[in-house]
Protein backbone atom coordinates (compact mmCIF):
# COMPACT_ATOMS: atom_id res chain seq x y z
CA UNK A 1 0.00 0.00 0.00
CA UNK A 2 0.66 3.17 -0.96
CA UNK A 3 2.02 5.97 2.13
CA UNK A 4 0.48 8.27 -0.56
CA UNK A 5 -1.76 8.22 -3.28
CA UNK A 6 -3.27 11.47 -4.99
CA UNK A 7 -5.99 10.00 -7.96
CA UNK A 8 -6.95 12.50 -10.52
CA UNK A 9 -6.90 15.34 -8.68
CA UNK A 10 -8.52 18.56 -9.73
CA UNK A 11 -8.01 21.69 -7.71
CA UNK A 12 -9.60 25.03 -8.50
CA UNK A 13 -8.87 28.51 -6.54
CA UNK A 14 -12.38 31.10 -6.09
CA UNK A 15 -11.66 34.57 -7.60
CA UNK A 16 -14.01 37.83 -7.83
CA UNK A 17 -14.15 36.67 -11.69
CA UNK A 18 -14.88 33.22 -11.30
CA UNK A 19 -12.62 30.51 -10.66
CA UNK A 20 -9.34 29.38 -11.93
CA UNK A 21 -8.32 25.84 -12.49
CA UNK A 22 -4.96 25.09 -10.81
CA UNK A 23 -4.40 21.49 -10.95
CA UNK A 24 -6.10 18.89 -13.34
CA UNK A 25 -6.28 14.98 -13.37
CA UNK A 26 -3.28 14.63 -11.40
CA UNK A 27 -2.20 11.14 -10.02
CA UNK A 28 0.63 10.50 -8.08
CA UNK A 29 1.96 7.64 -5.06
CA UNK A 30 4.69 7.68 -2.92
CA UNK A 31 5.83 4.30 -1.31
CA UNK A 32 7.34 3.65 2.00
CA UNK A 33 10.76 4.99 2.50
CA UNK A 34 10.82 6.29 -0.86
CA UNK A 35 11.75 9.58 -2.46
CA UNK A 36 10.03 11.47 -4.94
CA UNK A 37 10.58 14.18 -6.85
CA UNK A 38 7.93 16.92 -7.66
CA UNK A 39 9.52 19.11 -10.61
CA UNK A 40 7.69 22.71 -12.39
CA UNK A 41 7.92 25.81 -13.02
CA UNK A 42 6.32 28.75 -11.61
CA UNK A 43 2.61 27.86 -12.14
CA UNK A 44 3.02 24.18 -13.17
CA UNK A 45 0.74 23.76 -9.57
CA UNK A 46 3.42 21.96 -7.53
CA UNK A 47 3.19 23.80 -4.71
CA UNK A 48 -0.65 24.09 -4.78
CA UNK A 49 -0.46 20.42 -5.22
CA UNK A 50 1.54 20.22 -1.82
CA UNK A 51 -0.62 22.20 -0.28
CA UNK A 52 -3.40 20.32 -0.81
CA UNK A 53 -1.76 16.88 0.54
CA UNK A 54 -1.21 18.75 3.70
CA UNK A 55 -4.86 20.16 4.17
CA UNK A 56 -3.33 23.33 3.84
CA UNK A 57 -5.45 24.86 1.01
CA UNK A 58 -6.76 28.85 1.77
CA UNK A 59 -10.39 27.97 2.97
CA UNK A 60 -13.06 29.65 0.66
CA UNK A 61 -10.55 29.97 -2.24
CA UNK A 62 -8.54 26.72 -3.20
CA UNK A 63 -11.61 23.54 -3.97
CA UNK A 64 -10.70 20.01 -4.44
CA UNK A 65 -13.95 19.39 -7.13
CA UNK A 66 -12.35 15.83 -7.69
CA UNK A 67 -9.83 13.03 -7.12
CA UNK A 68 -8.62 12.08 -4.06
CA UNK A 69 -6.22 11.76 -1.62
CA UNK A 70 -5.44 9.42 1.07
CA UNK A 71 -2.18 9.29 3.20
CA UNK A 72 -1.77 5.59 4.79
CA UNK A 73 -4.64 3.99 3.15
CA UNK A 74 -7.16 6.78 4.97
CA UNK A 75 -9.05 9.27 2.53
CA UNK A 76 -8.46 12.54 3.99
CA UNK A 77 -9.80 14.16 0.30
CA UNK A 78 -12.81 16.10 2.84
CA UNK A 79 -11.52 16.39 5.95
CA UNK A 80 -12.58 18.96 8.28
CA UNK A 81 -9.94 21.64 9.64
CA UNK A 82 -10.07 19.70 13.27
CA UNK A 83 -9.23 16.41 11.58
CA UNK A 84 -6.40 17.73 9.71
CA UNK A 85 -5.12 19.36 12.59
CA UNK A 86 -4.98 15.38 14.30
CA UNK A 87 -3.35 14.01 11.38
CA UNK A 88 0.05 17.05 10.75
CA UNK A 89 2.94 15.83 11.98
CA UNK A 90 2.62 12.50 11.42
CA UNK A 91 2.48 10.42 9.57
CA UNK A 92 3.21 13.21 6.89
CA UNK A 93 5.11 16.93 8.13
CA UNK A 94 6.65 19.84 6.18
CA UNK A 95 8.86 21.82 5.85
CA UNK A 96 9.00 24.84 3.15
CA UNK A 97 11.43 27.15 1.24
CA UNK A 98 11.42 29.95 4.06
CA UNK A 99 12.63 28.85 6.97
CA UNK A 100 12.59 32.25 8.66
CA UNK A 101 9.11 32.70 8.26
CA UNK A 102 8.22 29.25 9.27
CA UNK A 103 9.66 29.40 12.91
CA UNK A 104 7.85 31.63 15.54
CA UNK A 105 10.71 34.82 15.87
CA UNK A 106 9.88 34.87 19.48
CA UNK A 107 10.45 31.18 20.62
CA UNK A 108 13.55 29.37 21.31
CA UNK A 109 14.37 26.70 19.17
CA UNK A 110 14.54 24.13 21.83
CA UNK A 111 10.86 25.23 22.87
CA UNK A 112 9.76 25.20 19.23
CA UNK A 113 11.42 21.41 18.96
CA UNK A 114 9.67 20.95 22.02
CA UNK A 115 5.99 21.72 21.07
CA UNK A 116 6.16 19.02 18.01
CA UNK A 117 7.83 16.49 20.70
CA UNK A 118 4.74 16.93 23.15
CA UNK A 119 1.93 16.59 20.50
CA UNK A 120 2.95 13.23 19.23
CA UNK A 121 5.01 11.71 22.11
CA UNK A 122 3.40 12.20 25.64
CA UNK A 123 4.85 11.62 28.97
CA UNK A 124 8.56 10.99 26.81
CA UNK A 125 11.49 13.29 28.35
CA UNK A 126 11.49 16.07 25.71
CA UNK A 127 14.61 17.58 26.44
CA UNK A 128 16.74 14.13 26.14
CA UNK A 129 14.20 14.43 23.03
CA UNK A 130 15.02 17.79 22.04
CA UNK A 131 19.04 16.84 22.39
CA UNK A 132 18.58 13.31 20.19
CA UNK A 133 16.75 15.38 17.01
CA UNK A 134 19.28 18.41 17.10
CA UNK A 135 21.92 15.63 17.46
CA UNK A 136 20.64 13.94 14.19
CA UNK A 137 20.59 17.24 12.01
CA UNK A 138 23.52 18.01 13.27
CA UNK A 139 23.15 20.92 15.15
CA UNK A 140 24.99 21.51 18.35
CA UNK A 141 22.70 21.29 21.51
CA UNK A 142 23.07 25.14 22.82
CA UNK A 143 21.18 25.91 19.41
CA UNK A 144 18.06 25.09 21.94
CA UNK A 145 18.70 27.90 23.50
CA UNK A 146 19.14 30.55 20.31
CA UNK A 147 16.35 32.39 18.78
CA UNK A 148 15.93 31.82 14.96
CA UNK A 149 17.62 35.12 14.10
CA UNK A 150 20.57 34.26 15.48
CA UNK A 151 21.08 31.51 13.41
CA UNK A 152 22.10 30.80 9.43
CA UNK A 153 19.98 30.15 6.89
CA UNK A 154 21.24 26.79 6.68
CA UNK A 155 20.87 26.19 10.36
CA UNK A 156 17.45 27.21 10.34
CA UNK A 157 16.68 24.71 7.31
CA UNK A 158 17.97 22.27 9.93
CA UNK A 159 16.08 23.56 12.64
CA UNK A 160 12.93 23.32 10.79
CA UNK A 161 14.05 19.78 10.16
CA UNK A 162 14.47 19.03 13.91
CA UNK A 163 10.71 20.08 14.46
CA UNK A 164 9.52 17.86 11.53
CA UNK A 165 11.24 14.68 12.44
CA UNK A 166 9.89 15.75 16.07
CA UNK A 167 6.58 14.14 14.90
CA UNK A 168 8.36 10.41 14.17
CA UNK A 169 6.38 11.04 10.61
CA UNK A 170 6.71 8.42 8.25
CA UNK A 171 7.03 10.74 5.17
CA UNK A 172 8.45 14.56 4.92
CA UNK A 173 7.32 17.31 2.09
CA UNK A 174 9.60 19.37 1.41
CA UNK A 175 8.65 22.34 -0.93
CA UNK A 176 11.53 24.20 -1.85
CA UNK A 177 13.72 23.46 1.03
CA UNK A 178 16.83 24.34 -0.35
CA UNK A 179 15.84 27.06 -3.13
CA UNK A 180 16.88 29.95 -0.70
CA UNK A 181 19.89 28.55 0.34
CA UNK A 182 23.43 28.81 -1.44
CA UNK A 183 25.39 25.67 -3.18
CA UNK A 184 27.58 24.99 -0.17
CA UNK A 185 24.56 24.50 2.29
CA UNK A 186 21.97 23.13 0.06
CA UNK A 187 24.83 20.67 -0.73
CA UNK A 188 24.85 20.13 3.32
CA UNK A 189 20.62 20.13 3.44
CA UNK A 190 20.83 17.62 0.54
CA UNK A 191 23.41 14.90 1.99
CA UNK A 192 21.63 15.32 5.61
CA UNK A 193 18.02 14.73 3.81
CA UNK A 194 20.13 11.35 2.48
CA UNK A 195 21.06 10.40 5.70
CA UNK A 196 17.93 10.53 7.91
CA UNK A 197 16.23 8.98 5.16
CA UNK A 198 18.69 5.81 5.51
CA UNK A 199 18.77 6.38 9.02
CA UNK A 200 14.30 7.17 9.84
CA UNK A 201 13.24 5.22 6.65
CA UNK A 202 11.54 8.18 6.16
CA UNK A 203 9.41 8.95 2.92
CA UNK A 204 10.64 11.72 0.90
CA UNK A 205 8.38 14.27 -1.45
CA UNK A 206 10.52 16.75 -2.14
CA UNK A 207 9.55 19.44 -4.78
CA UNK A 208 11.80 21.99 -6.56
CA UNK A 209 12.02 23.77 -10.12
CA UNK A 210 15.66 22.81 -9.49
CA UNK A 211 16.06 19.53 -11.71
CA UNK A 212 19.66 18.78 -10.13
CA UNK A 213 18.40 19.09 -6.78
CA UNK A 214 15.88 16.48 -7.88
CA UNK A 215 18.59 14.16 -9.45
CA UNK A 216 20.52 13.86 -6.63
CA UNK A 217 17.83 13.43 -3.50
CA UNK A 218 15.35 11.15 -5.82
CA UNK A 219 15.00 7.93 -6.78
CA UNK A 220 11.78 8.67 -9.03
CA UNK A 221 10.44 11.94 -10.66
CA UNK A 222 7.07 13.19 -11.45
CA UNK A 223 7.31 16.41 -13.84
CA UNK A 224 4.67 19.04 -13.70
CA UNK A 225 3.40 21.50 -16.36
CA UNK A 226 0.53 24.16 -16.28
CA UNK A 227 -1.58 22.19 -13.67
CA UNK A 228 -1.08 18.71 -15.46
CA UNK A 229 1.59 15.96 -14.36
CA UNK A 230 3.05 15.13 -17.77
CA UNK A 231 6.17 12.78 -17.11
CA UNK A 232 7.10 9.99 -14.60
CA UNK A 233 9.87 7.71 -13.99
CA UNK A 234 12.88 6.55 -12.07
CA UNK A 235 15.00 9.77 -11.93
CA UNK A 236 18.32 7.65 -14.06
CA UNK A 237 15.31 6.60 -16.79
CA UNK A 238 13.81 9.52 -17.17
CA UNK A 239 16.45 12.07 -17.09
CA UNK A 240 18.43 9.91 -19.96
CA UNK A 241 15.41 9.20 -22.29
CA UNK A 242 12.36 11.94 -21.51
CA UNK A 243 9.60 10.85 -23.22
CA UNK A 244 7.71 14.55 -23.47
CA UNK A 245 9.07 17.75 -25.35
CA UNK A 246 8.89 19.65 -22.24
CA UNK A 247 10.93 17.23 -20.21
CA UNK A 248 13.33 17.19 -22.59
CA UNK A 249 13.31 21.11 -23.16
CA UNK A 250 13.45 21.33 -19.49
CA UNK A 251 16.41 19.29 -18.92
CA UNK A 252 18.24 20.95 -22.16
CA UNK A 253 18.04 24.03 -20.59
CA UNK A 254 19.17 23.35 -16.87
CA UNK A 255 22.38 21.69 -18.34
CA UNK A 256 23.11 25.59 -20.03
CA UNK A 257 23.61 23.51 -23.19
CA UNK A 258 23.98 25.43 -26.97
CA UNK A 259 22.25 24.01 -30.26
CA UNK A 260 23.90 23.96 -33.82
CA UNK A 261 24.09 27.93 -34.42
CA UNK A 262 25.50 28.51 -31.07
CA UNK A 263 22.31 29.67 -29.20
CA UNK A 264 21.21 28.66 -26.03
CA UNK A 265 18.87 26.05 -25.96
CA UNK A 266 15.48 27.44 -24.59
CA UNK A 267 11.69 26.97 -25.31
CA UNK A 268 10.01 30.17 -27.17
CA UNK A 269 6.92 31.63 -25.06
CA UNK A 270 5.95 31.73 -21.00
CA UNK A 271 4.90 29.33 -18.80
CA UNK A 272 1.41 28.88 -19.63
CA UNK A 273 -1.96 28.50 -17.67
CA UNK A 274 -3.52 25.59 -16.27
CA UNK A 275 -6.99 24.55 -17.80
CA UNK A 276 -8.49 24.34 -20.94
CA UNK A 277 -8.35 21.87 -23.68
CA UNK A 278 -5.48 19.82 -25.02
CA UNK A 279 -2.26 19.52 -24.17
CA UNK A 280 -0.99 22.78 -21.90
CA UNK A 281 2.49 22.65 -23.81
CA UNK A 282 1.46 22.51 -27.09
CA UNK A 283 1.21 26.60 -27.44
CA UNK A 284 5.12 26.15 -26.56
CA UNK A 285 6.33 22.79 -28.22
CA UNK A 286 8.18 22.45 -31.26
CA UNK A 287 6.98 19.03 -31.92
CA UNK A 288 3.35 20.25 -31.78
CA UNK A 289 0.92 18.41 -33.88
CA UNK A 290 -3.06 19.44 -34.94
CA UNK A 291 -4.68 17.10 -32.18
CA UNK A 292 -2.66 17.89 -29.63
CA UNK A 293 -4.72 21.69 -29.06
CA UNK A 294 -7.62 19.08 -29.18
CA UNK A 295 -7.20 16.38 -26.94
CA UNK A 296 -4.77 15.69 -23.64
CA UNK A 297 -3.10 12.43 -24.56
CA UNK A 298 -3.44 9.70 -22.40
CA UNK A 299 -0.29 7.97 -20.61
CA UNK A 300 1.73 6.19 -23.22
CA UNK A 301 4.67 4.24 -21.72
CA UNK A 302 8.36 5.61 -21.99
CA UNK A 303 12.06 4.29 -21.84
CA UNK A 304 12.54 2.27 -18.76
CA UNK A 305 10.25 0.23 -15.99
CA UNK A 306 7.19 2.50 -14.97
CA UNK A 307 8.38 5.61 -16.86
CA UNK A 308 5.26 7.56 -18.46
CA UNK A 309 4.11 10.70 -20.83
CA UNK A 310 1.29 12.27 -21.45
CA UNK A 311 2.31 12.93 -25.32
CA UNK A 312 1.26 11.99 -28.66
CA UNK A 313 4.44 11.69 -29.71
CA UNK A 314 4.27 8.30 -27.77
CA UNK A 315 1.61 6.59 -28.98
CA UNK A 316 2.41 3.41 -31.02
CA UNK A 317 6.37 3.68 -29.64
CA UNK A 318 8.07 0.71 -28.97
CA UNK A 319 10.12 1.79 -25.40
CA UNK B 1 48.75 45.33 -22.02
CA UNK B 2 46.36 48.31 -23.24
CA UNK B 3 44.36 49.63 -20.44
CA UNK B 4 41.13 47.81 -19.50
CA UNK B 5 37.53 48.88 -20.03
CA UNK B 6 37.38 48.77 -16.20
CA UNK B 7 39.43 48.15 -13.43
CA UNK B 8 38.97 48.10 -9.78
CA UNK B 9 42.29 47.95 -7.52
CA UNK B 10 42.09 47.78 -3.88
CA UNK B 11 38.66 47.78 -3.29
CA UNK B 12 37.74 47.90 0.59
CA UNK B 13 34.19 48.59 1.91
CA UNK B 14 32.88 48.25 5.45
CA UNK B 15 29.20 48.60 6.04
CA UNK B 16 28.21 49.55 9.71
CA UNK B 17 25.74 48.01 11.57
CA UNK B 18 24.99 49.48 14.61
CA UNK B 19 28.02 49.51 16.74
CA UNK B 20 29.69 46.46 14.36
CA UNK B 21 31.64 46.92 11.93
CA UNK B 22 30.89 44.50 8.83
CA UNK B 23 33.28 44.08 5.81
CA UNK B 24 31.69 43.46 2.40
CA UNK B 25 35.05 43.44 0.17
CA UNK B 26 38.19 43.45 2.09
CA UNK B 27 40.59 43.86 -1.23
CA UNK B 28 39.76 43.04 -4.36
CA UNK B 29 41.04 43.69 -8.13
CA UNK B 30 39.39 43.01 -11.07
CA UNK B 31 39.63 43.95 -15.00
CA UNK B 32 37.25 43.59 -17.86
CA UNK B 33 38.48 43.73 -20.96
CA UNK B 34 36.72 45.64 -23.92
CA UNK B 35 33.89 43.72 -25.35
CA UNK B 36 35.04 40.75 -22.74
CA UNK B 37 32.54 38.76 -20.59
CA UNK B 38 32.86 38.29 -17.18
CA UNK B 39 31.43 36.24 -14.24
CA UNK B 40 31.61 37.16 -10.44
CA UNK B 41 30.61 33.85 -8.81
CA UNK B 42 29.86 33.85 -5.24
CA UNK B 43 27.70 33.07 -2.50
CA UNK B 44 25.74 35.53 -0.45
CA UNK B 45 27.58 37.00 1.25
CA UNK B 46 30.54 37.38 -0.63
CA UNK B 47 30.79 40.80 -1.53
CA UNK B 48 30.07 40.56 -4.86
CA UNK B 49 26.95 42.52 -5.35
CA UNK B 50 28.79 45.48 -3.15
CA UNK B 51 31.33 44.91 -5.57
CA UNK B 52 29.49 44.96 -8.58
CA UNK B 53 27.56 48.78 -7.15
CA UNK B 54 30.73 50.13 -6.58
CA UNK B 55 32.46 49.20 -10.20
CA UNK B 56 28.68 51.45 -11.69
CA UNK B 57 29.26 53.87 -9.12
CA UNK B 58 26.45 53.81 -7.23
CA UNK B 59 28.70 53.76 -4.17
CA UNK B 60 32.22 54.61 -3.14
CA UNK B 61 34.64 52.91 -1.73
CA UNK B 62 36.30 53.02 1.59
CA UNK B 63 39.54 52.37 0.24
CA UNK B 64 41.16 51.80 -3.51
CA UNK B 65 40.05 53.12 -7.18
CA UNK B 66 37.76 52.34 -10.09
CA UNK B 67 38.59 53.50 -13.42
CA UNK B 68 36.78 53.67 -16.32
CA UNK B 69 38.81 53.38 -20.02
CA UNK B 70 42.03 54.77 -17.40
CA UNK B 71 39.49 57.68 -15.67
CA UNK B 72 38.64 57.38 -11.99
CA UNK B 73 35.35 57.17 -11.38
CA UNK B 74 35.96 59.09 -8.33
CA UNK B 75 37.97 61.77 -9.54
CA UNK B 76 35.59 62.92 -12.43
CA UNK B 77 33.91 66.12 -12.74
CA UNK B 78 29.89 65.70 -12.51
CA UNK B 79 29.29 65.86 -16.36
CA UNK B 80 31.94 63.82 -16.95
CA UNK B 81 30.59 61.09 -14.33
CA UNK B 82 27.42 61.70 -15.62
CA UNK B 83 28.83 60.49 -18.93
CA UNK B 84 30.83 57.60 -17.15
CA UNK B 85 27.53 55.98 -15.98
CA UNK B 86 25.45 56.33 -19.18
CA UNK B 87 28.88 54.12 -20.25
CA UNK B 88 27.63 51.87 -17.49
CA UNK B 89 24.20 49.97 -17.56
CA UNK B 90 22.74 47.67 -14.52
CA UNK B 91 20.88 44.75 -14.81
CA UNK B 92 19.34 44.09 -11.60
CA UNK B 93 18.09 40.57 -10.72
CA UNK B 94 14.53 41.83 -9.24
CA UNK B 95 12.78 43.18 -12.70
CA UNK B 96 10.02 44.25 -10.48
CA UNK B 97 11.97 47.06 -8.44
CA UNK B 98 13.68 48.40 -11.04
CA UNK B 99 10.49 49.81 -12.85
CA UNK B 100 8.68 52.78 -11.78
CA UNK B 101 5.30 51.41 -11.46
CA UNK B 102 3.75 54.86 -12.19
CA UNK B 103 5.66 54.89 -15.93
CA UNK B 104 4.45 52.72 -18.87
CA UNK B 105 7.23 50.96 -20.98
CA UNK B 106 6.96 53.93 -23.75
CA UNK B 107 7.87 55.97 -21.10
CA UNK B 108 10.60 54.16 -19.40
CA UNK B 109 12.56 53.45 -22.29
CA UNK B 110 12.16 57.15 -24.19
CA UNK B 111 13.63 57.83 -20.21
CA UNK B 112 16.71 55.80 -21.09
CA UNK B 113 16.92 57.29 -24.77
CA UNK B 114 17.18 60.54 -23.61
CA UNK B 115 20.05 61.46 -25.49
CA UNK B 116 18.07 60.34 -28.93
CA UNK B 117 16.68 62.93 -30.86
CA UNK B 118 12.71 63.36 -29.60
CA UNK B 119 11.11 62.30 -32.76
CA UNK B 120 13.28 59.05 -33.12
CA UNK B 121 12.56 57.71 -29.54
CA UNK B 122 9.37 55.87 -30.57
CA UNK B 123 10.20 53.83 -33.43
CA UNK B 124 13.69 52.94 -31.57
CA UNK B 125 11.86 52.08 -28.39
CA UNK B 126 9.29 49.93 -31.09
CA UNK B 127 12.81 48.63 -32.33
CA UNK B 128 14.40 47.53 -28.99
CA UNK B 129 10.92 45.90 -28.09
CA UNK B 130 10.75 43.63 -31.18
CA UNK B 131 14.38 42.47 -30.46
CA UNK B 132 13.30 41.12 -26.83
CA UNK B 133 10.49 39.60 -28.13
CA UNK B 134 8.00 42.07 -26.63
CA UNK B 135 5.23 41.83 -28.67
CA UNK B 136 3.56 43.54 -30.54
CA UNK B 137 5.38 46.04 -29.37
CA UNK B 138 3.24 48.95 -30.09
CA UNK B 139 0.67 47.45 -27.47
CA UNK B 140 3.66 46.65 -25.06
CA UNK B 141 4.89 50.46 -25.20
CA UNK B 142 1.03 51.40 -23.46
CA UNK B 143 1.39 48.50 -20.86
CA UNK B 144 2.75 49.53 -17.28
CA UNK B 145 5.25 47.00 -14.89
CA UNK B 146 3.06 45.06 -13.38
CA UNK B 147 0.76 44.15 -16.06
CA UNK B 148 3.75 42.07 -17.57
CA UNK B 149 4.88 39.22 -16.51
CA UNK B 150 8.65 38.45 -14.36
CA UNK B 151 9.77 37.29 -17.62
CA UNK B 152 8.63 40.23 -19.55
CA UNK B 153 10.15 42.66 -17.23
CA UNK B 154 13.43 40.99 -16.94
CA UNK B 155 13.36 41.42 -20.75
CA UNK B 156 12.17 45.14 -21.04
CA UNK B 157 15.19 45.66 -18.45
CA UNK B 158 17.66 44.23 -20.95
CA UNK B 159 15.65 46.16 -23.24
CA UNK B 160 16.38 49.36 -21.24
CA UNK B 161 20.04 48.61 -20.85
CA UNK B 162 20.21 48.01 -24.61
CA UNK B 163 18.82 51.22 -25.05
CA UNK B 164 22.18 52.66 -23.94
CA UNK B 165 24.54 51.02 -26.53
CA UNK B 166 26.44 50.76 -23.29
CA UNK B 167 30.22 49.60 -23.19
CA UNK B 168 29.63 47.80 -20.19
CA UNK B 169 26.61 46.11 -18.87
CA UNK B 170 26.86 45.00 -14.95
CA UNK B 171 24.19 42.56 -14.53
CA UNK B 172 23.30 41.12 -10.74
CA UNK B 173 22.06 37.76 -11.01
CA UNK B 174 19.80 38.57 -14.11
CA UNK B 175 18.70 34.87 -14.32
CA UNK B 176 17.70 34.06 -10.52
CA UNK B 177 14.01 34.55 -10.69
CA UNK B 178 13.99 33.21 -14.00
CA UNK B 179 12.06 30.23 -14.90
CA UNK B 180 14.39 27.09 -16.30
CA UNK B 181 12.38 27.13 -19.54
CA UNK B 182 13.29 30.41 -20.63
CA UNK B 183 16.66 30.53 -19.20
CA UNK B 184 17.56 30.16 -22.51
CA UNK B 185 15.85 32.95 -23.68
CA UNK B 186 17.16 35.52 -21.39
CA UNK B 187 21.15 34.05 -22.26
CA UNK B 188 20.02 34.63 -25.89
CA UNK B 189 19.46 38.19 -25.51
CA UNK B 190 22.59 39.04 -23.37
CA UNK B 191 24.61 37.36 -26.08
CA UNK B 192 23.03 39.34 -28.67
CA UNK B 193 24.07 42.74 -26.75
CA UNK B 194 27.84 40.90 -26.73
CA UNK B 195 27.58 40.63 -30.45
CA UNK B 196 26.99 44.70 -30.40
CA UNK B 197 30.37 45.24 -28.68
CA UNK B 198 28.82 46.17 -24.73
CA UNK B 199 31.44 44.28 -22.28
CA UNK B 200 30.07 41.94 -18.84
CA UNK B 201 30.15 42.16 -15.58
CA UNK B 202 28.08 39.20 -14.99
CA UNK B 203 27.46 38.29 -10.98
CA UNK B 204 25.65 35.06 -10.50
CA UNK B 205 25.95 32.07 -7.88
CA UNK B 206 25.28 29.58 -10.75
CA UNK B 207 28.45 28.05 -12.00
CA UNK B 208 26.63 26.47 -15.27
CA UNK B 209 25.62 30.02 -16.37
CA UNK B 210 29.05 31.42 -16.01
CA UNK B 211 30.97 28.53 -17.89
CA UNK B 212 28.09 28.96 -20.35
CA UNK B 213 28.73 32.84 -20.54
CA UNK B 214 31.73 34.00 -19.51
CA UNK B 215 35.28 34.36 -21.07
CA UNK B 216 37.04 34.76 -17.72
CA UNK B 217 35.58 33.78 -14.05
CA UNK B 218 36.52 36.06 -10.79
CA UNK B 219 35.58 33.69 -7.47
CA UNK B 220 34.47 36.03 -4.41
CA UNK B 221 34.76 34.62 -1.35
CA UNK B 222 34.68 36.66 1.90
CA UNK B 223 35.14 40.29 0.37
CA UNK B 224 38.47 38.87 -1.29
CA UNK B 225 38.70 37.33 -4.86
CA UNK B 226 40.69 34.40 -4.24
CA UNK B 227 40.68 33.04 -7.85
CA UNK B 228 40.43 34.50 -11.58
CA UNK B 229 41.50 33.41 -14.83
CA UNK B 230 39.99 32.22 -18.24
CA UNK B 231 36.18 30.26 -17.22
CA UNK B 232 37.42 26.42 -18.44
CA UNK B 233 40.78 26.74 -16.21
CA UNK B 234 39.19 28.13 -13.43
CA UNK B 235 36.28 25.80 -13.26
CA UNK B 236 37.89 22.65 -14.83
CA UNK B 237 41.77 22.86 -12.98
CA UNK B 238 40.32 25.12 -9.83
CA UNK B 239 43.27 26.06 -7.45
CA UNK B 240 41.68 27.67 -4.48
CA UNK B 241 40.10 25.46 -1.73
CA UNK B 242 36.80 27.31 -1.63
CA UNK B 243 36.59 27.34 -5.65
CA UNK B 244 36.90 23.16 -5.39
CA UNK B 245 33.92 23.15 -3.05
CA UNK B 246 31.60 25.69 -5.06
CA UNK B 247 32.00 23.11 -8.17
CA UNK B 248 31.45 20.33 -6.12
CA UNK B 249 28.29 21.50 -3.88
CA UNK B 250 26.58 21.93 -7.66
CA UNK B 251 24.33 19.27 -8.01
CA UNK B 252 25.03 17.77 -11.61
CA UNK B 253 22.74 16.58 -14.32
CA UNK B 254 25.09 15.28 -16.62
CA UNK B 255 25.85 12.36 -14.50
CA UNK B 256 22.77 11.31 -16.80
CA UNK B 257 23.22 10.63 -20.46
CA UNK B 258 21.36 13.49 -22.34
CA UNK B 259 18.83 12.16 -24.99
Amino acid sequence: MSLLAVDRLRLVYDGPHGSTVAIEEASLDVGKGEAVGLVGESGSGKSSLARALLGLLPRGVGRITGGSISIAGRDVTRLSRREWEKLRGRPMAMVFQDPLSSLNPVMKIGTQIGESVRRHDRGIDVNMRIEELLGLVRLPTAVAGSYPHELSGGMRQRALLAIALGCRPQMLVADEPTTALDVTTQAEILALLRELRGKLGMALLLISHDLGVVADACDRVVIMYAGRIVEWGATADTFARPGHPYASALLAAGRVMRNEQGLFVTVEGEVGSAGGKGCPFAPRCPRRMPRCHEDMPPAFPAFGGGHAARCWLLEGQTP
Amino acid sequence: MSEPLLRLTGIAKTFHRGGDRVPAVVDADLEVGVGESVALVGESGSGKSTLARIALGLMSPDKGKVFLEGRCLGEMKPAVFAEARTAMQPIFQDPGQSFNPRRSVGEALAQALWRAPREQRRPRSIDLLNRVGLRPAEVMLKRYPHELSGGQKQRLAVARAAAMAPKLIVADEPLSGADVSIRGQMLNLLSELRKDGSAFLMITHDISVARAFADRVAVMHRGLIVESGPTAVVLEQPEHDYTRRLIASVPRLDRYVGP
